[in-house]
C-alpha cells in the first residue's frame, strides 16, 4: 500500500489556508501525523477518508485516485475520528454489526464472528448489549476504534485514538496498531501524544500552518535535536529566567532547587549537561528552531 | 451499481433506530388505541349513521382505519423523516458511515426504505386490528384485497411523498424545526383549507379523493386514484433524487450524482404529467359537456313527433352492449316534421337508421342523433323508427346541468369518501338509468335556454334483456326468463322512461292488495330477511297500510302493480334538479338504493333492534315486545321511502348541526311524475308547481324545529328572494339554485290558495283529483287544465300567470293578538280562535291558517312510516284573502282544543314567514258569540297606542356593541358561521360571543319579529335602545322578554329543555341617574315585563341590557315606555 500526496491545497471560504502545497508519501505501515492545533491534519485527514474535497491537487491510493475512485479508496478505509459518538439507540455489537456491513461483509456468520472477535479484542465484548448512552467514555473510544478496524481495512486512520484511555488500554491499543502494521496496511496516526508515535511509527510528518515542516522517520527527527537538549539544576531564581529563555520540557524539583529540560543550543551561565533527545525533545526542538513556534505559554 | 447490502443494511438499523424511538413508540401506541375505540364504537356499539356505513361496505373498515391513520402518521413521519438528516448534522457517527464505501443514492434510500418500514409495521399493526374487528362482525364480509389496495393506495404514496417533501426540505433548509412548521403548515391547508378543492389536486393524503370499494363493482375511479396517487408517489421519489443529489456527502463519482438529478427530474416531470392529466381529465369533461349544452341549445327548438311506444332489445356484451330500439312516433303537431332528433348517449356508437324499413341518413353531434335527409311526417301521421347502436357510456354527459363544483363534493359519510357514478357496463354489472341515455330519446337533453327539452312522454315500452347466463336483468314490468340470461319485460301501462340494472341479483317478494313488492339484492346481502320474524305473517298486510296512509295523505293512487326495491353499487350518485322533485334514484316502480343502503340510518336494522331494546330494558318505551319492536323497526325503514326530507346530523368541532336535506329516495314521483304531466310551452314550469303543490300535502311542523337549528328556513330564504326578484328572475338565477324548490313551492301555495280560496278548499282538492285520475298515464296541457277550471268554478288562471310570474311586490301582515276561548254551540263545546290581521301593503295576498289538534306537540316524530311525522291528517287549514290595505277580523272554530296554530303567510315581507302559536290551558268563556268567518274591518292592527313609545331592536334606535374581545379558537370555531346570512340559528351549544340576530315567532316585531342573542359574560357586551322623548314625565318603561322553548318557558323542566334560570340586567338612564333592574328568568312572563317608573325629560331615553347574567345566553328584542 502506498499513498502519495501531491501538492494538495485546502482553501476555507475566508481564504485561509488549511492545506498548502502539501505533498507527502506515505508507505506502508504506521505513519504518524504530528502538528500543533490549526496545522491541518483533520483536514488533511477528512479529505483522506472521503469526507472532504481538496480545492486542488491529487491524492493517490496505489493507482487509485482520490478523486476519482471513491468507491475503491471507501471499501479500503477504516477511520476514526477525534469526536466519536454513536446513536444512542443502537446497542454496541449493533452499531458494529452496521459498520460491517457498510464495510463491505455480506456473509451473516462471519460478520456475526467478526464483530465478535473484534468486541473480544477491544475489551468491549461484556457490553455487546449495552446501548451507546450506557457506554464510558473510554468504552466509547474502544467502541470507535473497533469500527475503524472491523473487516481489516487496508488503510486506517485515526485521530487521537489514545485520548481518554487509560495506560493501559493506550498501551493495548498501540500493540493492536502495531501488530496490524506488520501487514500490508497504511495507519495513519495523528496525535498529539508523541510518545504514541516514537513507539509505534516508522515514518511520519510534521505538519504546519497547513504545510509539510518535516517528513521522515522519527530516528532522523531526533537526530536534528541531538546536541541541542540540556538538563540543568536550577535554583528557585534561575528556574523563573530558565522559563523566560528556553523551552523547558520537563521540571523536577530536587533539594535546593530544580533538574529543568529544556531545549537550546547552548545555557550559558547554567549549570547542566546535555543529554540525549527524545521524540518530544525532537519535536520541540523542531517547533523552536525551525518554526520558531515554541511558546512555554 | 446499486447495492441492495448497503441499502438494506442502512434501512435495517434506521428502522430499529426508529422503532426504540419513544415519541414513534407513544405515537404508535395512541394511534392504535384510537382507532381501537373507534373500531369498537362503530362496530360492536352501533357507532350511528357512520356505524352502519362502516359496516355494510366490508371495505369501508380497512378504508376508514388507514385514512385516518394516514393523516396521523404523515405528521408523524415529518418528524421521524427530517429526523434522520438532524442526526446525521449533529453526530460525528455520522462521519464512519460516510466514509464508507456507499453511494449517496444508496444511504438515501436505505433510510427512506428504513422509514418506510417502521410505518408499514405500523400499517400492517393496525390492517391486522382492523381485520379482526372485521371478522367480528356480523354480517360483514371481509374484503381481503380491499386491505392490499387502501395500503398501497392511501399510505404508501403518502409517506413517500411526505418523507421525499421533508428530506428535501431538510436539505435545504437545513433546520428541522422550520422544515416541521413549514410541512405541518402545508398539512394544515391541505386538510383544512383546500380540502376537495381544484379536483382534490392537493389532497396528498388522500383524505378527500373518493376511494370506496364497492362489494359488486370494486373501486368505480380506480384510474383516476391510480393517477392521483402516482402523482404524490413520483413526486415523492423526485423529492428523494433531489435529497440524494444536495446531500453533504462527497459521492462515490460526480456522475453519480447527475443521475440523481436525471432522476429527480425525471420523476418530478412524471408527478406533473400524472398532475395535468388528472386536471386535464376534469377539464376535458368540462368542455365536453359544455359543448353539449351547446348542442342541446342550438336543437332544442326544433319541432319534434311524440313517442308511442319503444321496444328496446339490448344485447350485453362485457363492458359494452348492442342495442336495437323500434320506436313508434307520431307527428302531434300541426305542421310537417322533416328533422328526427334523438339524444342517445356519446359513448354508444348508432350502427343504421331506418325510417318505415328504410335507411336514412344521420349526423352525430356528440350525443345528439340527428336525421335530416328525406324526413316528411305530416301532422297526425305515425313512423316506425329502429335504430341500432353499439358501445359504451360516457358518463360525462350525464347531469348537463349540474355545475362542476357540484360534481366534484365530497360524497359519503364520516371519513368515508365515495366516487360518483351515474352508470356501470361491466362484465358482471350493469346500471342504466334515462339519465345516461342509453336508449334513444326524442328531443335534446338538458338545455338552459329552453325548458321545453324536459318533456315527459308516456310511452308503452317493451324490453328484452339478452346476458352472460347466471346474470338476473332488472328492470320496470313484468318480468319472464326465456332463457338463462335472457329476459323480457312487458308492460301493461305507459310510462316515462325505463331503467336497467343486470347483474348477481335475487329477489325477495311480498304481494299485498295486488301489489307485489319485492327486493332486489345482491347475492349475500340479505341481511334483513331474518331480521323481520315476528311479524313475517304480517309483513304483507303492514306494508299495505302503509301505502294506504301514504296514498291517504296526499290524496293520490300509486298505480303501479310492482314496487321494487333494487340494490345498486354504493357509487350510485343522484342529484337533485330544478325542473323535478324527483331524483334518479327513484324510477317508475322502483327505487334504486346504494349498496345495503349504506347512507340510511334507517337500514342499519339490527342497530335499530338493539337500540330499541336497549331502550325498552332502560323503561323508555314501556312494555315494548319484540313484535312492536320489528313493527317500528319496519315502519322506520319504510319511512325511507315516504318522508319529503331527511336530516343530515353534523357533528364537528365541539357543536352538532341538523340541516334538511331533500330526500333522494322519496317515492312521492311514482303518485304523479310517473302517472301525471302537466306542460304548458308558454310556462314550462308549471308541471313542477303542480308536483310541489302535491307534496306540500303533507305539511308538518318539523320545519318549525328546523328553522329554529339552522336559523332562517330555506322557505324563508326563497321568502325573502322573492322580496326582491320576481318568480321568473329567481328561475334564471343559477345563483338561487339552493331555494329554488322552495320558491316553486311557495310560488305554487299562492296559485292553488288563490284557486281554493275562490273554489273552496274540498271542491278543488276533488277536482284536482278528478283530472289526475283521468288523465293518468296522459300528458294534459296547462290550457286544457285551466279551461276545465274556468268551465267548473269559473275561475280562470291564465290572465293571472303573468302576472303572477313577474311580479315582484309581496304583501305584509300585522297580527292582533289571538285569543282562544272555549264556546258553547247547543250541547258541545267547541274552541274559538280570533284574531284581527292587516295587509299594510298595496298588495294583495293570501294567509294560511292551519291548527294541529290534540296531542302530539310541535313537530311529531321526525321520520316515521308512511304518514308517521308528515301529519296532515290531524291538521285543518283555513285560507284568508288580504286585499290591498285590507284588515279582517277572522274567527275560527274547532272542534277540539288546538295544540299549535301556524300561521302562514305564503310569500309575504313577514319574518319569519309561518308564525307559530302554541296554546296552553283554553278556558271557557260564557260570553263568547260562536262565529267562524271573516269580517272586513276599518279598524287595522294597532302598532302603537297614544302614548306609548315602543324601540324594537330592527329600529334604527337599537344599537348593539361589538367586540373583537375573542380568542383565536373562539373566532376559528365561529369563522363558518359568520355573515353567511343576516339571521342565524339558535345555537345553545355554543352560544356566540357577539350580539347574533335570531328570528322567531315569539320575538316582538311587525313585519320581522327578530332579537339578538349572545352568550352571557362579563356585562361589557350591551344592547342598547334609544327612545326618543318628546314630552317630559314619568313613564312605565317594559322590556320584551323571549323565552326559547328549546330552554322552557316556564312549569318546570320538560321535554322542552330545562327551564331557564338566572336574570337579565337591565339599566335605565332616567333623569335621577342609572338604576339597574334586575329581570329574574323563572318568574318573567314571556312577553312585556315592567321594569319600573322613570322620569324622562324631552331627548332620548336610554336603556341598556348588559351580556352579565347567570343565564347561558342573554336575548335583547324590545323595550316599550308608556306615559304616565
Amino acid at each position: 500500500m502506498h499513498i502519495r500526496i501531491e501538492h494538495l491545497n485546502k482553501l476555507y471560504r475566508g481564504g485561509n489556508y488549511a492545506l498548502k502545497n502539501l505533498s507527502l508519501e506515505i508507505p506502508n505501515g504506521m505513519f504518524g501525523l504530528l502538528g500543533p492545533n490549526g496545522a491541518g491534519k483533520s483536514t488533511l485527514m477528512r479529505i483522506l477518508v472521503t469526507l472532504m474535497k481538496p480545492t486542488s491537487g491529487q491524492v493517490w491510493v496505489n493507482e487509485y485516485d482520490l478523486a476519482k475512485n471513491r468507491r475503491e479508496i471507501r471499501a479500503m478505509l477504516g477511520y476514526l475520528p477525534q469526536d466519536f459518538s454513536f446513536f444512542s439507540k443502537l446497542k454496541t455489537y449493533e452499531f458494529l454489526d452496521y459498520t460491517a456491513r457498510l464495510a463491505g461483509m455480506k456473509s451473516s456468520p462471519a460478520r456475526r464472528t467478526a464483530v465478535d472477535q473484534m468486541l473480544e479484542e477491544v475489551g468491549l465484548y461484556e457490553a455487546r448489549d449495552r446501548n451507546a448512552n450506557k457506554l464510558s467514555g473510554g468504552m466509547k473510544r474502544r467502541l470507535g476504534i473497533a469500527q475503524a478496524l472491523i473487516n481489516d481495512p487496508k488503510i486506517i486512520i485515526v485521530d487521537e485514538p489514545t485520548t481518554g484511555l487509560d495506560p493501559e488500554e493506550r498501551i493495548r491499543f498501540r500493540n493492536l496498531l502495531s501488530n496490524l502494521s506488520t501487514r500490508d496496511v497504511i495507519i495513519i496516526l495523528s496525535t498529539h501524544i508523541v510518545g504514541d508515535i516514537s513507539s509505534t511509527c516508522h515514518n511520519m510528518a510534521l505538519l504546519n500552518k497547513g504545510e509539510l515542516a518535516f517528513a521522515g522517520s522519527p530516528e532522523d527527527l531526533v537526530k536534528e535535536a541531538i546536541g541541542n537538549v540540556w538538563l540543568i539544576q536550577a535554583t528557585e531564581t534561575e528556574y523563573l529566567e530558565i522559563n523566560e529563555k528556553y523551552p523547558v520540557i520537563s521540571t523536577i524539583p530536587t533539594e535546593g532547587g530544580w533538574e529543568v529540560q529544556v531545549v537550546a543550543s547552548e545555557i550559558n551561565g547554567y549549570f547542566g549537561k546535555q543529554i540525549e533527545p527524545n521524540l518530544e525533545h525532537a519535536y520541540v526542538h523542531f517547533m523552536e528552531n525551525k518554526l520558531n513556534q515554541w511558546s512555554n505559554q | 451499481m446499486i447495492s441492495l447490502h448497503n441499502i438494506f443494511s442502512i434501512a435495517r438499523y434506521e428502522r430499529i433506530t426508529l422503532l426504540r424511538s419513544w415519541f414513534f413508540r407513544i405515537f404508535s401506541v395512541l394511534s392504535l388505541l384510537v382507532l381501537f375505540l373507534l373500531n369498537f364504537g362503530m362496530i360492536f356499539q352501533g357507532g350511528g349513521d357512520a356505524g352502519w356505513a362502516i359496516r355494510s361496505v366490508p371495505a369501508a373498515i380497512p378504508y376508514f382505519n388507514l385514512l385516518i391513520l394516514n393523516v396521523v402518521q404523515a405528521i408523524i413521519a415529518v418528524f421521524l423523516a427530517s429526523d434522520f438528516l438532524k442526526r446525521d448534522k449533529k453526530l460525528d457517527t455520522t462521519e464512519v458511515i460516510y466514509m464508507r464505501s456507499m453511494t449517496n443514492g444508496e444511504y438515501v434510500i436505505g433510510k427512506t426504505w428504513g422509514n418506510l418500514q417502521v410505518f408499514l409495521v405500523l400499517n400492517i399493526a393496525v390492517i391486522i386490528m382492523a381485520l379482526i374487528f372485521n371478522m367480528l362482525s356480523p354480517g360483514t364480509p371481509v374484503n381481503w384485497a380491499s386491505y392490499g389496495v387502501y395500503l398501497a393506495l392511501i399510505s404508501v404514496p403518502t409517506l413517500i411523498f411526505i418523507m421525499g417533501l421533508s428530506f428535501l426540505l431538510m436539505s435545504v433548509i437545513r433546520n428541522q424545526a422550520i422544515t416541521f412548521v413549514i410541512i405541518l403548515g402545508y398539512i394544515g391547508v391541505t386538510l383544512f383549507v383546500l380540502e376537495a378543492k381544484y379536483y382534490y389536486l392537493f389532497d396528498y393524503m388522500a383524505f378527500n379523493i373518493p376511494m370506496l370499494i364497492s362489494d359488486i363493482t370494486g373501486m368505480g375511479n380506480l384510474e383516476k386514484v391510480l393517477i392521483h396517487r402516482g402523482i404524490y408517489f413520483s413526486l415523492g421519489i423526485s423529492f428523494i433524487f433531489f435529497t440524494i443529489y444536495l446531500l453533504k456527502r462527497l459521492p462515490q463519482s460526480e456522475s453519480m450524482t447527475i443521475f440523481s438529478l436525471l432522476f429527480a427530474l425525471l420523476f418530478s416531470g412524471a408527478g406533473v404529467f400524472l398532475g395535468y392529466t388528472h386536471i386535464s381529465r376534469f377539464k376535458e369533461s368540462e368542455a365536453l359537456r359544455s359543448e353539449a349544452i351547446e348542442v342541446n341549445n342550438s336543437r332544442v327548438q326544433e319541432l319534434l313527433p311524440a313517442t308511442l311506444a319503444h321496444s328496446i332489445s339490448l344485447e350485453h356484451q362485457g363492458n359494452t352492449f348492442t342495442g336495437i330500439s323500434k320506436l313508434v312516433l307520431k307527428n302531434d303537431k300541426d305542421t310537417v316534421i322533416r328533422k328526427l332528433i334523438f339524444s342517445l348517449n356519446e359513448g354508444l356508437e348508432v350502427k343504421s337508421i331506418q325510417l318505415d324499413g328504410k335507411e336514412i341518413a344521420f349526423t352525430r353531434e356528440y350525443h345528439l342523433v340527428v336525421a335530416e335527409q328525406g324526413i316528411e311526417l305530416e301532422p297526425g301521421l305515425k313512423a316506425e323508427v329502429e335504430m341500432i347502436y353499439s358501445g359504451k357510456i360516457n358518463e360525462d354527459f350525464c347531469y348537463l346541468d349540474i355545475p362542476e363544483e357540484e360534481r366534484q363534493e365530497k360524497h359519503g359519510k364520516f371519513v368515508l369518501n365515495v366516487d360518483k357514478k351515474y352508470a356501470y357496463l361491466t362484465p358482471q354489472y350493469v346500471l342504466l338509468t334515462p339519465e345516461v341515455n342509453w336508449y334513444p330519446v326524442i328531443g335534446t337533453t338538458y338545455s338552459p335556454n329552453n325548458v321545453s327539452w324536459n318533456h315527459p312522454e308516456f310511452i308503452n315500452f317493451k324490453l328484452e334483456v339478452k346476458t352472460l347466463p347466471g346474470l338476473q336483468a332488472v328492470s320496470q314490468g313484468e318480468l319472464q326468463e326465456n332463457a338463462p340470461g335472457h329476459f323480457t319485460f312487458q308492460h301493461n301501462i305507459p310510462l316515462t322512461q325505463i331503467s336497467l340494472a343486470i347483474g348477481n341479483y335475487e329477489k325477495k317478494n311480498i304481494v299485498a292488495d295486488s301489489i307485489e313488492y319485492s327486493i332486489w339484492h345482491f347475492q349475500g346481502h340479505d341481511y334483513f330477511s331474518g331480521v323481520f320474524a315476528e311479524i313475517s305473517d304480517t309483513l304483507g298486510s303492514l306494508i299495505s297500510e302503509r301505502m294506504g296512509d301514504f296514498e291517504r295523505i296526499y290524496n293520490l293512487e300509486y298505480a303501479f302493480n310492482r314496487f321494487s326495491v333494487v340494490e345498486v353499487p354504493a357509487h350510485f350518485k343522484t342529484y337533485p334538479r330544478s325542473w323535478s322533485g324527483r331524483q334518479e334514484f327513484v324510477q317508475p316502480e322502483m327505487v334504486l338504493v346504494p349498496e345495503k343502503g349504506y347512507l340510511l340510518r334507517e337500514a342499519d336494522i339490527e342497530g335499530a333492534k338493539k337500540r330499541m331494546q336497549r331502550w325498552g330494558s332502560r323503561g323508555g318505551q314501556g312494555n315494548m315486545t319484540e313484535k312492536d319492536i320489528e313493527i317500528r323497526i319496519f315502519y322506520e325503514l319504510i319511512g325511507v321511502f315516504t318522508r319529503e326530507q331527511s336530516t343530515d346530523f353534523n357533528r364537528g368541532r365541539g357543536s352538532f348541526s341538523m340541516v334538511e336535506v331533500p330526500n333522494p329516495y322519496f317515492i312521492f314521483p311514482m303518485l304523479y311524475n310517473f302517472q301525471n304531466n302537466i306542460y304548458s310551452a308558454k310556462w314550462p314550469i308549471i308541471n313542477r308547481i303542480f308536483e310541489a303543490y302535491l307534496r306540500g300535502q303533507a305539511t308538518n311542523m318539523r320545519g318549525m324545529f328546523m328553522r329554529d337549528m339552522q336559523g332562517m328556513s330555506k322557505d324563508e330564504m326563497a321568502n325573502i328572494a322573492l322580496q326582491d326578484s320576481s318568480f321568473l328572475d329567481i328561475l334564471s338565477d343559477p345563483d338561487q339554485k339552493s331555494i329554488i324548490d322552495n320558491v316553486i313551492k311557495l310560488k305554487g301555495e299562492v296559485l292553488f290558495s288563490m284557486i281554493q280560496w275562490s273554489a273552496g278548499q274540498k271542491e278543488f282538492e276533488d277536482f284536482l283529483r278528478n283530472i289526475l285520475l283521468e288523465c293518468q298515464f296522459k300528458s294534459i296541457s296547462f290550457e286544457q287544465f285551466d279551461a276545465r277550471i274556468k268551465e267548473q268554478f269559473g275561475v280562470e288562471l291564465s290572465p293571472v300567470m303573468d302576472e303572477w310570474f313577474s311580479a315582484k311586490t309581496l304583501p305584509g301582515y300585522l297580527f292582533s293578538p289571538i285569543t282562544a276561548v272555549r264556546v258553547k254551540m247547543g250541547e258541545r263545546m267547541r274552541t274559538k280562535v280570533s284574531l284581527k290581521i292587516t295587509n299594510f301593503t298595496s298588495t294583495e295576498g293570501i294567509v294560511k291558517f292551519s291548527f294541529r289538534l290534540g296531542g302530539g306537540g310541535p313537530g311529531g316524530r321526525p321520520g316515521g312510516g308512511f304518514g308517521r311525522g308528515m301529519g296532515s291528517d290531524d291538521m285543518i287549514h283555513k285560507l284568508v284573502y288580504l286585499g290591498a290595505n285590507q284588515t279582517k277580523d277572522v274567527a275560527f272554530m274547532l272542534d277540539a282544543d288546538p295544540r299549535m296554530m301556524m300561521i302562514n303567510t305564503l310569500t309575504s315581507q313577514n319574518i319569519p314567514q309561518v308564525i307559530t302559536e302554541g296554546f296552553r290551558e283554553i278556558e271557557e268563556d260564557t260570553k263568547a258569540i260562536p262565529f267562524e268567518g271573516e269580517v272586513i274591518s276599518e279598524l287595522p292592527v294597532v302598532k302603537e297606542l297614544a302614548g306609548e313609545i315602543i324601540v324594537d331592536n330592527e329600529d334604527p334606535e337599537f344599537e348593539i356593541t361589538l367586540t373583537d374581545n375573542a380568542s383565536l379558537l373562539e373566532k376559528w370555531l365561529s369563522r363558518d358561521e359568520e355573515n353567511v346570512q343576516k339571521y342565524a340559528g339558535l345555537n345553545l351549544w355554543r352560544p356566540p360571543v357577539n350580539w347574533t340576530a335570531i328570528t322567531n315567532s315569539d320575538f316582538y316585531g311587525e313585519y320581522i319579529r327578530s332579537g339578538y342573542y349572545i352568550k352571557s359574560g362579563d356585562g361589557s357586551m350591551k344592547a342598547r335602545w334609544h327612545a326618543p322623548i318628546e314630552e317630559a314625565g314619568y313613564y312605565d318603561v317594559y322590556c320584551y322578554i323571549y323565552k326559547s322553548r328549546r330552554i322552557g318557558r316556564g312549569g318546570g323542566p320538560g321535554r322542552g329543555g330545562r327551564e331557564e334560570e338566572g336574570e337579565y340586567n337591565y339599566i335605565i338612564y332616567g333623569d335621577d341617574g342609572a338604576e339597574e333592574q334586575m329581570i329574574n328568568m323563572q318568574s318573567a312572563e314571556p312577553g312585556w315585563n315592567h321594569l319600573g317608573s322613570y322620569y324622562f325629560s324631552p331627548d332620548t331615553a336610554l336603556i341598556e341590557l348588559t351580556n352579565k347574567s347567570q343565564s347561558r345566553v342573554v336575548f335583547a328584542d324590545a323595550v316599550r315606555l308608556v306615559k304616565l
